[in-house]
């Protein structure tokens, strides 16, 4: 087995215990389904949130939501019961989950490790280009409230 | 000094301060007990799944205690008819075990929990103790008296979440 | 009993979370500042104290582990309880920060229930309002 192949199942299998976790406890999101592993976003306008990092390793964590699943996750997160979440709102709560996201997957990967996240950087009703020519896999999971998709990249070690 | 049985999809309050309830046979079901310290006001509801919406026939108004979503904001709207007060409640899980027939609903056991646990934070509980998780079944008894919510299960210790008010279970 | 609390993190939903398990917790709160780096914290107790601190861990400007160390070298400020709240589960961070003296770590992501016994913890005396027992 490649160090290439070797790398992208250790990312994935990271993420496939990182991301139910973090969605379980903080924002009350369930998993609906199996996740799908080498299943990218579809092409059209999604909110994007993307955490690089460098340490022990080096690379970065990026999710992919559509609108609706993202005002729901803002709605659970913030306890907004009869107003709608702002953009701003939706900006800082995917930031946080990529960040969430990130953290725990990496503390998975490198127990023993150091890492430095940086500032979440966050876009609403993006088009990604290319999401399907990533070095990594990326992994659905369908949530009650709309598919969520997640990368981890990892570059490098140090 | 009643035993008053909920059953699979219901709930009850305890109709005198002495009255216990008690729930059998949770596996993927939970169980939410709540208990005002001073008004001794009780409430158990045994929900089975998490919304509703999922309920294919049968409307979720003839059996709103099937589901978390209708089941939970009845329990506690009853509990402040009956003098019970939202910042005095002691909250308190149990169930939502992995297993084997699962209806066709995805962890449902895992879903129920993460549905009641949304609905409580929106609300604005906090939960006191829970045994959720595992591949087991319980039996929950809530005393009105005391408050105490004992929680069996076959060849285990029994765990009282009142008086060890912290999060069992196989996540935390 | 009424407590003032700072939370420092760069980001509002996260504070706004914090808060809101503090509120709903029962835990009396009389004052909440906030602040989005170590350096507003400074800033903002330069001329006041709070009862407990609750900081993020990676945040522009000034990180909380340079926070928790101008903290501990002020005089009338280092004895205020401070929980850092992190991503990181790495066991370094947690050994660097044990090593500064933090009163609690808290990985990211936690229960609101975590985070309200950690705080009854935290602070002497603080129990949740008209209910017999605290969260612990």
């Amino acid at each position: 087995m490649s160090e290439v192949n070797s790398l992208h199942e250790g990312a994935s299998a990271v993420c496939l215990a990182a991301v139910p976790e973090v969605l379980e406890t903080m924002f009350f999101e369930s998993i609906a389904e199996s996740p799908d592993v080498g299943s990218p976003p579809p092409s059209g306008a999604l909110d994007t949130s993307r955490v690089d990092f460098e340490g022990s390793a080096r690379g970065y964590l990026v999710l992919a939501s559509p609108s609706s699943l993202s005002i729901s996750l803002a709605e659970a997160f913030l306890a907004l019961e009869d107003q709608c979440p702002s953009a701003s709102d939706i900006e800082f709560v995917l930031g946080e989950l990529a960040n969430m996201l990130c953290g725990s997957a990496l503390g998975r990967f490198q127990p023993d490790g150091s890492f430095r996240l940086s500032t979440p950087m966050t876009h609403l009703a993006r088009t990604l280009a290319e999401p399907s020519q990533t070095g990594f896999d990326w992994i659905r999971f369908s949530l009650d409230n709309g598919p969520l998709f997640v990368g981890l990249e990892l570059e490098a070690f140090e | 000094m009643g035993l008053l049985v909920v059953g699979v999809g219901d709930c009850r309050q305890a109709l005198d301060g002495s009255d216990t309830l008690v729930t059998y046979a949770l596996g993927s079901c939970i169980a939410v007990g709540i208990w005002d310290p001073v008004s001794k006001v009780t409430g158990l509801l045994h929900f089975m799944l998490p919304e509703s919406r999922s309920e294919i026939g049968a409307s979720a108004s003839e059996h709103p205690y099937r589901y978390a979503d209708t089941g939970t904001p009845l329990l506690f709207r009853k509990a402040y008819e009956l003098g019970a007060e939202k910042r005095r409640l002691q909250v308190y899980l149990a169930g939502g075990a992995s297993v084997v027939d699962d209806g066709g609903f995805f962890q449902v056991g895992k879903r129920n929990h993460t549905a009641i646990r949304k609905l409580l934070w929106k609300a604005g509980v906090l939960v006191h103790g829970e045994d959720v998780g595992g591949t087991y079944p319980r039996t929950v008894r809530l005393d009105a008296s005391s408050g105490t919510f004992v929680i069996s299960t076959p060849g285990k210790v029994d765990i009282d979440l009142k008086a060890t008010p912290s999060i069992h279970g196989a996540k935390d | 009993m009424q407590k003032d609390i700072m939370i420092v993190d760069d980001s509002p939903a996260m504070r706004s979370f914090i808060k809101r398990t503090v509120v709903i917790g029962g835990l009396e709160m009389r004052r909440c500042l906030e602040a989005g780096n170590g350096e507003e914290a400074l800033t903002l107790l330069r001329n006041d104290t709070v009862d407990v601190i609750l900081t993020d861990f990676n945040m522009p400007v000034m990180d909380g582990e340079q926070l928790v160390q101008n903290l501990r070298v002020d005089e009338r400020l280092r004895r205020v309880p401070v929980i850092v709240i992190s991503t990181d589960s790495t066991r370094k961070r947690m050994l660097s920060l044990q090593s500064l003296g933090v009163h609690g770590y808290l990985c990211k992501p936690f229960t609101p229930e975590r985070l309200a016994r950690m705080l009854c913890a935290a602070v002497p005396g603080w129990r949740a309002r008209e209910i017999e027992e605290s969260f612990l």
